[in-house]
């Protein structure tokens, strides 16, 4: 790979490739033990739309995760999230590059997914940065068995908020997928 | 159902390609340029700058089923909502740290993520 100095940031391409690599490979060393990997295909394992509940019950608890031998090293998340082109997401485990990279990329991440088609999760831009649904929305339609790209937009997050505070309701139903 | 278990050496292949494309300094200057632009004019930036066809066109080379979207990471577990059996939702109270500090928007990023369907490596930019 050749090395750029990138204009009006104080790094180059083979600093921030290092430090990638360096961050993407402590993710690696997690998510490679046999713990993490015995529990993912437990995961895998289940309906998909059984997925979402056991990211709850078992990603998300740090005391389950121990149980199973398994401990989240310093530095990394395992959290939940959702793409404006509503992939069916499950979980992500990250990490955030150091302050001085994030004027251009402030984490790397391994994401997991149930399965879908590539075909069914549309690609163009206008699709790809709708605002996401709200993560609990999603969820809650992929524990129904619900086609995530039939929801309406008003699910999405909100933006120009104006309290801590959101209550909506959302009275309008979505087609079930039928998958 | 794919394989479940992850395998180091295609991972570390993936790993390789999408450090190679996130690191093009076309691909770095588009997140740049997203970053230094108001909160509210990004994603329409973004359909442009971030666009699939308009880094190839750059010249950066995009694996295979390489995405570039918007994404919003959760902090914590989300608050469990109902679906009622004729496909309608429940009243959604949003959890307080969805809101983030800045003037009352909610943060979300940009995500760039490819290597595979189920599983794959993916690198993020906030606002």
């Amino acid at each position: 790979m050749e090395n750029v100095k990138y204009a009006g940031l104080d790094f180059d391409r083979a600093e921030l490739s290092k430090v990638m690599e360096e961050y993407y490979s402590d993710i690696l060393e997690f998510i490679l033990q046999p713990a993490f990997q015995q529990t993912f295909a437990e995961m895998m394992s289940l309906e998909p739309k059984l997925r979402p509940t056991f990211v709850s019950e078992v990603w998300l608890e740090p005391q389950e995760l121990e149980r199973r031998g398994l401990r989240v090293p310093d530095g990394v998340l395992i959290q939940t999230s959702a793409f404006g082109d509503r992939r069916p997401t499950l979980f992500v485990v990250k990490k955030f590059l150091p302050e001085k990279y994030h004027r251009a990329w402030e984490n790397v991440n391994w994401t997991f997914n149930n399965e879908f088609k590539d075909e069914d999760v549309p690609n163009d831009p206008e699709s790809s940065w709708r605002l996401p649904l709200a993560v609990s929305v999603q969820n809650a339609l992929m524990s129904g068995g619900f086609d995530l790209q039939q929801a309406p937009d008003e699910m999405a997050i909100l933006q120009d908020l104006d309290g801590p505070d959101i209550v909506r309701s959302e009275k309008r139903p979505v087609n079930e997928s039928g998958a | 159902m794919p394989d479940p278990m992850i395998d180091r050496k295609k991972v570390k292949k993936e790993m390789d390609a999408l450090i190679e494309m996130i690191t093009h300094p076309a691909f770095v200057a588009a997140m740049k340029k997203m970053k230094e632009t108001p909160v509210a004019e990004r994603r329409k930036l973004a359909k442009d700058v971030l666009a699939v066809d308009t880094l190839k066109n750059a010249g950066v080379e995009m694996p295979r089923g390489m995405r570039v979207t918007t994404r919003y990471f959760e902090p914590g577990k989300t608050q469990a909502i109902q679906i009622s059996p004729d496909g309608r939702l429940s009243t959604v109270k949003l959890p307080k740290e969805l809101v983030a500090g800045r003037g009352g928007l909610v943060s979300w990023g940009g995500c760039a993520c490819g290597g595979g369907l189920t599983f794959c490596g993916g690198a993020g930019g906030s606002t």
